[in-house]
């Protein structure tokens, strides 16, 4: 046999003991879809503009601390739109002076003034955008690790654009649980309540403001709202004094979340309970009063509980979103879904079905079609398959099996043939024209090389786009079919014409079965 | 030898041409009456939002009872209709309001309350939000624009061998596509490929490119006749649809590509004979390897159709429509639209002296 064919079988051996090797097992070696284990995918979009107005509200006490403290006759401090802060004075006021006020937060803070009593203070553009990059960035790194307490096995968190992250849990079952989780934003702020609304709809005193009381319905454990409080519009105490959080259970069995607070925390909450005995305390989370205990007496050790009936899961999960913290905005989930590990795994048995018998199809056909040579082809059809699988497992590529993606795998068997048709039908019109059987074999391989890249490249094409603009599942789809397309290359014109030359080779041909 | 089509053979596919136009606009005409007439295309939640539950029951399930159930959960409004069998069902309701991401935990339940002699499992949930679809939409529109973008380049190039012009184009395209995009932000990719359209169009006619659009129309009729079966068979419009017509727009354009070689190919060796019979022997030369490899992939399109699962059904259902007007087109309209293409261009080479070029029968 000669050296050249020598290397070329040795070449193809290797490919698919390489291939074979990195696939087997294929349940453990190839990486499913989420629509084929079941799990949860999660869009969330960061309302990075509720986080500038945070960041803005923060800034707004700061100076009119500062002001106040330099004694400037200061009369209203608040943020204008998402852009800064405007600052009125009982009398006209020097630029010097409000400038080092401002620079004193924000060293490259401009200020300029819009009437003689009224200064506003601009956040750089360059600031604005650093607000919105970074809130999206800690609100990722917060869910990581919500996500990594909460114990979820290969878990995917990425950003998504400018402001949208992406989340997928593979293998989740309690899909509700980890929604609730990573959709909190988890603000936890400790209010003084001020009094309680007379009637519905009436305006909070100034400096207060009104927040629903939410209490759990013994009957359908949902939450729902019992009534409301004016509480003072500034929080006391916030999430992000917290030292620890635990779910801990009460001589009933009920489960409360235990909070720590940290050195600073502690001082201020003593001072709280102190100078406040005999009013009520709202524990507020995302807006929402839990409950509004009354101070008994000043609590000095800095440890404070929220109760509300909580099951011991979800007082497990609070526990871990207040110890983690509050995201830095809120986040809206705008794509959600969930697919259950027993549809995940009907149509894993769907697609094998479809598979097998779409290949039975093709692989009788063929032999009814083209006898010897629809066996040649045939054995290039498997090592196809087998090498397609050996592809989607290679560790670099990152390729992910779905539902569409196996019916890629399908569609792949059918068009990986039709490089062997092509070249099958070619053979026999050179046959006809009275070829040996030698030389129309070649010039098969040789004249039909060009329409099968055509046919493939056009795939392809479509394929690519596809791969580009698709998402999730369909994204599958394009993988699949594009690497089975240029396996096919390989395998229907290099394999196939390979196992031609060695029958060449081993013996003198005169006929041949197409 | 088994042998599909004899050697020899010769259907005179060209003279049918008028009664298979004729078909083909009729088939066309009756699918966009039908997306007229269902006030657009079907969407699916891919594209216009919505939730979207699965539900398996342990014993089968009795529709009107399920939309009762629904009803005193506040969803009386939702679409529910039997997803492959009697036990599973699938139930398409608008956006839920508000953060109720918890909708399917709550339909599960009434339906478990409700039936309370079997199990109800949530098999699946899709909340697609507004801006999710809009997206997603984008997205679809994109990508069709773009793989038709990229078959007209490479059309262009590949049969005409003006790489060059193709080049042209795909920068014209860009071009145009990119200032539009610039000079009107929120355009719709609708428009923009519609603009495509009509800019590859006018240079083909302008530049003579008559296979590249020839079989680009062969490409349009064969999305069209899809799009409009689907509408007819009331499926729903989503990801994997798109998916199917890109696939479609790559598959059915290799029969295409193999005819329309032969045609160049008998060109060179049959200068004095009617272009009508040149391309009608090589679409009768190349019948067998057409139907063959359709024929293959027909089969396992059908294998997906017949076991892939309800999920991929719709999918299976497009790729088959599509390659079946594939086929259909490559046989009986490409070569077709290339005559009369030929006849038209000669008409008017005869009336526009100027234009006259040195070889007036060229077809290479």
């Amino acid at each position: 046999m000669g050296r050249d064919l020598l290397l070329k079988i040795g070449l193809i051996v290797a490919v698919v003991v390489a291939s074979v090797i990195l696939a087997v097992p294929p349940r453990e070696k190839i990486h499913l879809g989420l629509d084929l284990q079941g799990g949860l995918h999660l869009v969330l979009e960061v309302q990075v503009d509720k986080g500038i107005e945070r960041v803005l509200e923060r800034r707004v006490d700061a100076l009119r601390r500062d002001l106040v403290a330099k004694g400037l006759g200061v009369v209203a401090v608040e943020p204008y739109g998402l852009q800064g802060v405007r600052m009125v004075f009982n009398k006209p006021t020097e630029r010097g002076a409000v400038e080092e006020v401002v620079r004193n937060q924000d060293p490259s803070g401009e200020v300029r003034q819009s009437s003689s009593e009224v200064w506003l203070y601009d956040l750089s553009a360059a600031e604005l955008q650093h607000m919105r990059t970074s809130a999206v960035d800690q609100a990722l790194e917060k869910i990581r690790n919500r996500i990594d307490a909460f114990g979820v096995s290969e878990p995917s968190i990425s950003k998504q654009g400018t402001q949208r992250i992406v989340v997928q849990l593979p293998g989740l079952q309690d899909t509700q649980r980890a929604i609730d989780l990573i959709g909190k934003t988890a603000q936890l702020e400790l209010k003084l309540v001020h009094s309680q609304p007379t009637t519905p709809g009436a305006t909070p005193p100034p400096g207060t403001q009104v927040l629903p009381l939410k209490k759990k319905d013994p009957k359908s454990r949902q939450l729902v709202e019992a009534g409301g409080y004016f509480v003072e519009r500034r929080a006391q105490v916030t999430g992000d004094m917290l030292a620890d959080a635990r779910a801990v259970p009460d001589e009933m069995g009920q489960y409360y979340v235990l909070m720590r607070l940290d050195n600073r925390g502690k001082r201020i909450f003593e001072r709280l309970t102190r100078e406040n005995v005999g009013k009520a305390l709202a524990i507020v989370l995302d807006d929402t009063i839990f409950s509004a205990p009354v101070i008994q007496e000043p609590i000095p050790g800095g440890e404070a509980r929220i109760t509300g009936s909580f099951t011991p899961e979800e007082a497990r999960d609070l526990a871990i979103v207040l110890r983690e913290g509050a995201l830095p905005a809120p986040v809206t989930i705008i794509e959600n879904r969930a697919v259950g590990p027993t549809l995940g795994s009907d149509s894993i048995a769907q697609g094998i079905r479809a598979t097998l018998l779409g290949g039975t199809l093709v692989v009788l056909f063929m032999v009814v079609y083209y006898r010897l040579s629809g066996l040649i082809a045939n054995l290039a059809l498997l090592l196809n398959v087998v090498i397609l699988m050996g592809v989607l497992a290679l560790p670099g590529l990152g390729a992910t099996l779905t539902l569409p993606g196996i019916a890629g795998i399908i569609l792949t068997l059918g068009m990986a043939v039709d490089a062997n048709v092509l070249i099958f039908e070619r053979i026999r019109e050179e046959l006809r024209l009275g070829k040996s059987v030698r030389a129309a074999v070649d010039a098969g391989f040789e004249r039909a090389f060009s329409a099968i890249l055509d046919s493939n490249v056009t795939t392809v094409i479509a394929a690519l786009v596809l791969f580009q603009f698709g998402t999730g599942p369909v994204k599958g789809f394009a993988v699949t079919l594009t690497i089975g397309i240029a396996v096919s290359m390989f395998t229907a014109i290099f394999v196939s014409k390979t196992i031609f030359a060695t029958i060449f080779r081993m013996r003198r041909v005169t006929r041949v079965s197409i | 030898m088994l042998e599909l089509v004899p050697p020899g053979l010769n259907i005179d596919f060209l003279g049918k041409a008028k009664v298979c136009i004729t078909i083909s606009a009729v088939v066309i005409l009756i699918g966009l009456a039908s997306i007229v007439l269902h006030g657009g295309l079907n969407e699916g939640i891919d594209f216009s939002g919505g939730t979207l539950l699965q539900l398996r029951f342990s014993q089968p399930a009795v529709l009107g009872e399920v939309r009762e159930a629904l009803g005193e959960v506040g969803l009386g409004k939702s679409i529910v209709q039997h997803f492959g069998d009697q036990h599973e069902v699938l139930i398409r309701t608008g956006q839920p309001p508000g953060a109720r991401q918890d909708i399917g935990q709550q339909v599960q339940k009434a339906l478990q309350d409700r039936f309370p002699g079997q199990t109800v499992e949530l098999r699946r949930v899709e909340i697609v939000g507004a801006q999710v679809s809009a997206d997603l939409r984008r997205q679809a529109l994109f990508a069709l624009f773009y793989a038709i973008l990229g078959t007209v380049v490479y059309l262009s190039g590949r049969f005409e061998a003006k790489w060059g012009v193709a080049l042209g184009l795909a920068v014209t395209l860009f071009v145009i596509t990119y200032g539009i995009t610039q000079w009107f932000p929120g355009v719709s990719p609708t428009i923009l490929i519609i603009v495509a359209l009509v800019v590859s169009t006018v240079f083909g006619l302008v530049l003579d490119l008559r296979y590249a659009l020839a079989a680009i129309i062969a490409i349009y009729h064969d999305v069209l006749v899809t799009v409009g079966f689907l509408s007819l068979f009331d499926k729903e419009f989503d990801l994997q649809i798109v998916a199917a017509l890109l696939t479609i727009i790559g598959y059915s354009l290799n029969d295409t590509i193999v005819i329309f070689d032969r045609i160049r190919e008998n060109m060179r060796g049959q200068r004095r004979e009617a272009f009508a019979k040149v391309v009608n022997d090589s679409v009768n030369q190349t019948l067998s390897r057409t139907l063959l490899t359709t024929g293959h992939t027909l089969l396992v399109v059908l294998a997906l159709f017949l076991l892939g699962g309800e999920v991929l059904h719709d999918f299976a259902f497009a790729l088959l429509v599509g390659m079946i007007s594939g086929t259909y087109s490559t046989i009986y309209i490409a070569g077709t639209i290339l005559v009369y293409w030929q006849a038209l261009a000669s008409r008017l080479r005869a009336r526009t002296s100027p234009f006259r070029t040195t070889r007036p029968d060229r077809v290479s």
